[in-house]
């Protein structure tokens, strides 16, 4: 494209000079700390009352989505989910927030550029081995060496290989997905600027839920991976 | 009556296309950490490569050892599968 394309972030000074994706990533999580603590203090000045509020309040919105995440967590990962619902919903907000900002017009998503999802997934990759270390101890080294210790020099190589996948294959995965949906989108825009791009931008709300909804699930998967006791 | 079994059918039946849905998902992530597997290992041995000058030996080594690992994630999701399907028939009989 010849000119510059223009985002919201380059109204705001500080964020001018930073590329899109950084500055939109900046804005989107601004935007969730704003949400998250007018809920917080809605949820502090209301602490006594037992009724819910009668019709649906912000309160009640933001209830509804902690519910439904901490939901889909422990119902994957058993009881003890309710220890990754901070990181495993963390994520999630963070990763559907971005992919919605992408059907605002004005708004790069920063979930399109490599280095947002691989920050995203190095999260996971780290926080994996460290929860297994925490789990295990020294021991959790021993799901690398594999059932036999004879084995353990062909194993190895296999099961590193296997671990560096995950994290490399949730970051392209994210990152193809947001790019070919908004990349689409803007070129029916371009084409056809009324009506056309309304069933690919459906398209790109379904993407970005379901990929949140993917990242959310292997991410739990390898997380459950690394503290289960069962032999690999 | 009547009523309470089609609510309860159509709980189970959403119950149950949930569960699809995830797995699914779940197994579509299957392809891409296959095919990555495989890049990974060849990246691995044509680094070791480059840096000890023994050109084709090592990277065909972490090939295999790139298409073994994609393997073994199939059959790990394959005896997570039989797990899953031993504890719904466990709970079945119950």
């Amino acid at each position: 494209m010849g000119h510059e394309v223009f985002t919201w972030a380059t109204l705001i000074p500080f964020l001018k000079h930073l590329p899109p994706h950084v500055s939109n990533g900046i804005i989107v999580s601004v935007i969730l700390l704003v949400i998250v603590i007018l809920g917080y203090r809605q949820l502090k000045r209301t602490e006594d009352e037992i009724i819910p509020e009668p019709k649906l309040t912000f309160r009640n919105l933001v209830e509804l989505i902690v519910e439904a995440l901490s939901g889909i967590i422990v119902d994957t990962m058993g009881p003890r989910g309710k220890e990754f619902v901070l990181l495993v919903g963390t994520l999630a907000l963070f990763i559907l927030f971005n992919n919605l900002s992408g059907l605002v017009p004005g708004f790069l998503p920063a979930t399109d550029n490599v280095n947002t999802t691989f920050a995203c997934s190095l999260t996971v990759f780290v926080m994996t081995h460290y929860y297994g270390f925490k789990e295990h101890g020294v021991k959790y080294l021993k799901q690398f060496v594999g059932p036999m210790w004879a084995l353990s020099p062909l194993m190895i190589p296999v099961e590193i290989i296997g671990h560096i996948a995950r994290p490399l294959s949730l970051g392209v995965r994210l990152f193809g997905n947001i790019t070919g949906d908004h990349l689409v989108t803007s070129i029916f825009f371009g084409l056809v600027p009324f009506l056309v791009p309304l069933p690919v931008m459906f398209l790109g709300l379904f993407v970005a839920v379901v990929q949140t909804f993917v990242f959310m699930l292997l991410s739990m998967a390898y997380f459950s991976g690394a503290i289960s006791h069962e032999e690999h | 009556m009547i009523q309470n079994n089609g609510s309860l059918m159509i709980m189970s039946l959403s119950e149950n296309k949930r569960d699809v849905i995830k797995s699914l998902l779940n197994y579509s992530s299957l392809g891409l950490e296959m095919g990555l597997s495989v890049a990974i290992g060849i990246g691995i041995g044509y680094f070791l490569d480059s840096y000890f000058k023994t050109y084709p030996y090592l990277t065909i080594i972490f090939m295999l050892f790139g298409i073994v690992a994609a393997m073994k994630t199939i059959f790990m999701l394959l005896k997570k599968i039989e797990r899953e399907n031993r504890e719904d028939e466990r709970n079945k009989d119950k």
